[in-house]
């Protein structure tokens, strides 16, 4: 655990971080909307799940449905994946949501809004992107009127995704919450039918097109035409509209290999019963759904033939069946979709039934002359850093101007688009910060870190769940989804120090067991955020008081004790927000990250403060916890207080420590 | 002549000679002393009078060599560095030539922490080498260290300790040549028992030509018992005693005898070596036994065969 | 650095016993960073006195500063308020903390709480070594830069003496023979022959034995 001095001084190769640098965890960097998950991740392992919710509302304005549903590009980049497997931050969002109703504290009350600017937008569109510019137009305080065509709220989040993935109601709770900021979104409010583009031109401050891309497009190829050739928007629509399709047979071809044609195939499965076959251009592995949508609609029967494109329907009248041709390679060398076929390998596959979900495209013709104008291709034309169009005082956000993607995605263009909004409108409005994100785990602190495998969303039997359109995953539930918050590295929440107060005693630099802080001559030269692991050693050891943890300072423990004296019982116990339990039930509760965090002056202090006893939760020297090193700091500092004490005259036995009961989060998946 | 004690005769003139070694009491009765020295009378050619041994505060050396002297008996005066400074040290020398002691071994002296009085000030002003070199110039040009005149030279032979046993080994003989530079004309070894390694250190002195300029006395010692033995080798620095020797001392039917036997063996031997000029028989608190290590080594002291 | 270290606290405590206020002061500078007087350190001894003082029905009260160092005067100056309002200043700097905590606030008594101990070198975390003891007149060049007088047992300038013995002092297995040491490191360079010549006898006249020192230098005054 001892660095060699010269070794750290001359380690000039660690990235110079001064103490107080803010660098972001990769997951809230790779958040297209930057949320904070580390903090809310923090809080769902403390067990604080109202705190998590408003943690992820100050950036996401649906947070449930978005828990369901997220393409979650954070776990991609969560720095755990490389320790073992990444955290499974989407899954808990739910367990924040689903904790806050169980415990009653519900933290779905919007919070009341002054429109005090006096100014108003429209917005056409309830899609993701449209409610994620109404909600950020209201905390400036800019009233918005969504205008929805369908006769609920939700766009695609509604008339796309099934109820198996996220249940309407659910949906509504989000959107309801929004509502109750003052949002106001007309449903059955069609622009182009019931109300025209000029009407809100000028009768609104700003006009948002946030339509998404609502038609199916179609394939020009025979046989396109008989009865039981479905489009996949349409058939969606049905669906979650609850309506009949009386055209899906029992032995379903779906073209298409993206995440909209698993969820017509999964669709069609429920209500057929019978078989699904889905056939894409692509090769296996480059088929665009994501590779868990894939794994859940094999799971449920769902047969995939790939690199075959689609040729003909043949059929007498009626579907028979897909004549498809070989596809040899799906993008030309500049990864411009461009595929090529091999014309003389046909073959049939047999259906009664053909749903084309080939992509989508948006319906702009309630446009009128006046503009915003079109390309040729017939997209807005579009300033992607203003998001603005060709007509001034109109913007544009969502998949009508960026192309197909994830409703995440759609939601941070309404949010970049509410702030162009805001300003054009003379209110100021500030865009978030772009995070910088920290580095890759050094490889000898990576075989430092436990390993704990990934908690398993629970998920309905197969064969039980493909009967009805109720919801599959089932939740992580609160241990399991505690036990996975706590795997959670705190990227970058660890030690900062004050350059004024550091005496450049090098002692951080010896007892780090992961070499994160490093010195060169002149004195400490930072603490490497990439290497820190938050275990607090620095924080307990510096004798100048010059290190503090971004995620737990002095002052927050010092705050808890006193906490904790307030309560009851004259006795303290410092336990750690993993374990889930108490060595001194009855005693005031300071919890931490790890018992590591608490120095010999905390412990005698808290008898200082009032305490009469004071306990201290530690792990077992060979089952170690949280942090693997955490535990001797525990017990060095137990015994240098309790010798402290005995030096005193004061009774050692006033300072306890004690074996962790029962480590919840520590047992195997 | 340096000061013509009896020693420098036996050694200057080629004898083997024999030297032992006196400790004073604890105590100002000088009667402990005429006592030993009148069972040594005659076994050597002169006697070390110990000066605060391992730190144990004692009647001082200068005190009881005089009354060494006054019973018959030439006395090597014994002055470390430990308990006095420069001036102190100049002033016993200058008393102890004016009382006609003749003989002087420069010791370093051990460290306070061993003795009865560890809380003292260790005053080290000098250390062995530069005392020798003081003493050296007070004798013969003659000065004080600070370079002033001395009236009157103290006529002192001069010697130091040697420890072919101590570390690092390869520097033991310079270290004695480095003495010997600074002025020694004799010099006394720590107790031998393993004489091999002795060997090795006597051919290394005789190749650096200590030997032609400085007599050297081989030190030797009766082993009492095997608690002695092992004590010697466990707990003295410096000191290194053979695990067969040991042995030998526990295996014995009468210890002390197989002592004394054993001491005999190691003069027999180191008597052959060339360039040893003497031994020094070390009896600690048991001055009867040298009449008989001489005796069944059948040693005279030199000055004996000078007659 | 300044190596000291915390008196036993019953020694603390005999002297604090006897004062109403208390001010704890730690140090900031040689003491904090030998983990042993700074400003963690003084917080640990208040809360101690604190709670043994409550025991023992001591009337008063222990409050705590801690300034970067309190061998400066500006340093010492700055808390002379809490100084002023107290009965007793317990230091836990080196000694001279407490002499010029004394010097500066006549009217208060002052108590140090560590025993200074050396000038040292840290080995490893949590050990300290006395390399030198400011004789006044460094001669290290010529023993490989390995300093005789603070780490050989009687001072030696010609050593090693008789008992050294498998690399260590005759004090003691855990105090190395600094001549061993010098002997090897003038050996890495083929200079072992340099112990040849005899080295001192020490002006000691330069050292505290020559006297209480003061350092002065030239140059422009304020």
């Amino acid at each position: 655990m001892e660095r060699e001095l010269a070794d750290s001084i001359t380690r000039s190769s660690a990235r110079p971080v001064p103490g107080d640098a803010r660098l972001s965890p990769p997951c809230e960097v790779a958040c297209p909307i930057h949320t904070d998950a580390r903090r809310y991740v923090q809080k769902v392992a403390e067990g604080y799940y109202d705190l998590a919710l408003s943690i992820i509302r100050e950036t996401n304005p649906l947070p449930q449905s978005i828990g369901r549903i997220c393409a979650h590009p954070c776990e991609e980049a969560c720095r755990r994946g490389g320790v073992d497997e990444p955290i499974a931050i989407c899954n808990l969002k739910r367990v924040a949501s689903d904790g806050a109703k169980a415990a009653g504290i519900v933290g779905f009350e919007p919070p009341a809004v002054e429109y005090s600017t006096g100014k108003k937008v429209a917005i056409i569109g309830s899609g993701p992107s449209g409610l994620a510019a109404a909600y950020d137009l209201a905390l400036l305080g800019v009233k918005s009127v969504i205008f929805e065509k369908q006769p609920e709220a939700g766009g695609f989040l509604r008339t796309g995704i099934l109820s198996y993935r996220l249940p309407k109601n659910i949906l509504d709770e989000d959107i309801d919450y929004i509502r109750g900021m003052g949002v106001e979104i007309r449903t059955g409010a069609g622009v182009g039918e019931d109300i025209k583009f000029e009407e809100l031109v000028s009768e609104y401050d700003a006009v948002l097109i946030a339509v998404g891309l609502s038609e199916s497009r179609s394939l020009p190829i025979p046989g396109v035409d008989l009865p039981e050739v479905l489009l996949a928007v349409p058939f969606l629509e049905d669906v979650n509209a609850g309506r009949d399709v009386p055209q899906l047979g029992k032995d379903i071809i779906v073209i298409g290999g993206g995440n909209v044609a698993i969820d017509v195939a999964r669709s069609a499965k429920r209500l057929s019963g019978g078989r699904v076959t889905m056939v894409c251009l692509e090769a296996d592995h480059e088929m665009p759904a994501h590779d868990w949508e894939i794994a859940d609609a094999r799971e449920e029967g769902i047969a995939m033939v790939c690199s075959q494109g689609p040729n003909a329907i043949v059929g007498d009248g009626r579907v028979e069946g897909l004549e498809v041709k070989k596809c040899e390679s799906v993008f030309d060398e500049h990864g411009r979709f461009a595929p090529s076929f091999c014309e003389t390998e046909l073959s049939i596959i047999p259906g009664d039934t053909v749903i084309i979900t080939i992509g989508q495209m948006s319906n702009l013709s309630f446009l009128t002359e006046a503009g915003p104008e079109v390309n040729e291709r017939g997209i807005l034309i579009f300033d992607r850093e203003l998001c603005t169009t060709s007509r001034r005082g109109v913007f544009a956000s969502g998949e009508v101007v960026t192309g197909p993607g994830a409703a995440v995605n759609a939601l941070a263009s309404g949010k970049k688009a509410a702030i162009a909004v805001a300003r054009y409108l003379g209110v100021e409005a500030h865009s978030s910060h772009e995070p910088v994100a920290i580095g890759e785990v050094p490889e000898d602190v990576r075989a430092q870190i436990k390993q704990a495998p990934r908690r398993i969303m629970p998920v309905r039997d197969t064969g039980q769940r493909i009967t009805d359109f109720g919801e599959v995953e089932t939740g992580l539930g609160e241990i399991d989804g505690r036990c996975e918050a706590s795997r959670c590295l705190l990227c970058g929440s660890g030690a900062r120090y004050s350059q004024l107060k550091c005496i450049s005693c090098l002692t951080c630099v010896r007892v780090c067991p992961y070499g994160a802080p490093w010195a060169d001559g002149d004195g400490l030269g930072g603490i490497d955020q990439d290497k820190c692991q938050a275990c607090g050693i620095c924080f307990t050891q510096c004798p100048a008081k010059a290190i503090d943890l971004a995620v737990l300072s002095e002052a927050d423990i010092i705050s808890g004790i006193r906490a904790a004296l307030a309560v009851d019982s004259r006795d303290v116990e410092f336990g750690c927000w993993y374990s889930q339990s108490r060595v001194a039930p009855g005693a005031g509760f300071v919890a931490l990250p790890c018992t590591s965090r608490i120095s010999v002056g905390l412990l005698v202090g808290a008898l200082d403060a009032g305490a009469e006893k004071v306990y201290v939760a530690v792990c077992s020297e060979d089952d170690d916890g949280r942090f693997i090193h955490g535990h001797r700091q525990t017990r060095a500092a137990v015994a240098e207080a309790r010798a402290a004490l005995e030096e005193a005259g004061i009774d050692p036995e006033r300072i306890e420590l004690s074996l962790v009961p029962e480590k919840k989060c520590m047992k195997e998946a | 002549m340096m000061s013509g004690s009896i020693l420098e005769k036996v050694l200057t003139g080629g004898k083997f000679a024999v030297t032992a070694e006196l400790g004073p009491p604890k105590g100002a009765d000088p009667q402990v002393i005429i006592d030993k020295a009148n069972i040594l009378k005659g076994h050597a050619d002169a006697v070390n009078i110990t000066d605060n041994q391992t730190a144990i505060a004692r009647m001082c050396s200068m005190a009881a060599a005089k009354i060494a002297i006054d019973q018959g008996l030439e006395p090597i005066m014994q002055m470390t560095c430990r308990d006095r400074n420069r001036l102190a040290i100049q002033a016993d020398i200058l008393g102890a030539a004016a009382l006609g002691i003749k003989n002087l071994l420069c010791l370093t002296g051990d460290h306070q922490s061993f003795g009865n009085h560890p809380e003292a000030l260790g005053v080290f002003d000098m250390d062995s080498v530069t005392l020798i070199r003081m003493v050296k110039e007070m004798r013969d040009v003659p000065q004080f260290q600070c370079g002033e005149e001395i009236s009157f030279a103290p006529k002192l032979f001069i010697g130091a300790a040697a420890n072919p046993y101590a570390d690092p080994f390869p520097f033991r003989a310079q270290r004695l040549a480095k003495k010997v530079d600074a002025g020694i004309d004799f010099c006394q070894t720590q107790i031998i028992y393993n004489v091999d390694k002795f060997e090795e250190f006597m051919r290394q002195c005789v190749e650096l030509g200590v030997t032609e300029r400085c007599k050297i006395l081989a030190g030797v010692a009766p082993l009492k018992s095997a608690g002695m033995a092992k004590y010697m080798k466990n707990r003295v620095a410096g000191m290194d005693v053979p695990d067969a020797v040991v042995e030998r001392m526990a295996a014995a039917q009468d210890a002390q005898d197989e002592g004394i036997n054993v001491c005999v063996e190691v003069i027999n031997r180191v008597r052959e070596i060339d360039g040893v000029a003497g031994v020094h028989i070390m009896a600690v608190e048991w001055e009867s036994a040298v009449p008989e290590i001489m005796s069944r080594a059948g040693l005279k002291p030199g000055s004996a065969e000078q007659g | 650095m300044i190596a000291a270290e915390k008196k036993p606290f019953e020694q603390i405590k005999a002297v604090t016993d006897q004062f109403e206020k208390v001010l704890v002061v730690g140090c900031n500078t040689c003491v904090a960073v030998c983990l042993t007087g700074g400003e963690k350190e003084a917080e640990l001894l208040t809360a101690q006195l604190r709670l043994q003082r409550e025991k023992d029905s001591i009337k008063g009260s222990v409050e705590t500063v801690t300034v970067l160092r309190q061998c400066e005067n500006e340093y010492v100056d700055a808390i002379a308020a809490q100084i002023d309002g107290s009965d007793l200043v317990l230091s836990m700097a080196c000694s001279i903390g407490p002499q010029l905590i004394a010097e500066r606030f006549p009217k208060v008594r002052v108590a140090p709480a560590m025993n200074t101990n050396m000038l040292a070198v840290v080995k490893k975390h949590h050990v300290w070594s006395e390399y030198c003891v400011a004789c006044g007149d460094c001669g290290i060049f010529n023993t490989g830069g390995i300093c005789p007088i603070a780490r050989c047992a009687k001072q030696l300038l010609n050593g090693p003496c008789g008992g050294s013995q498998g690399g260590h002092c005759e004090i003691s297995a855990e105090v190395p023979c600094v001549w061993q040491l010098i002997y090897d490191k003038l050996a890495t360079f083929g200079l072992e022959g340099n112990l040849g010549r005899i080295g001192g006898p020490k002006n000691w006249s330069k050292s505290n034995s020559g006297g209480p020192r003061t350092m002065k230098k030239e140059g422009f005054e304020p």
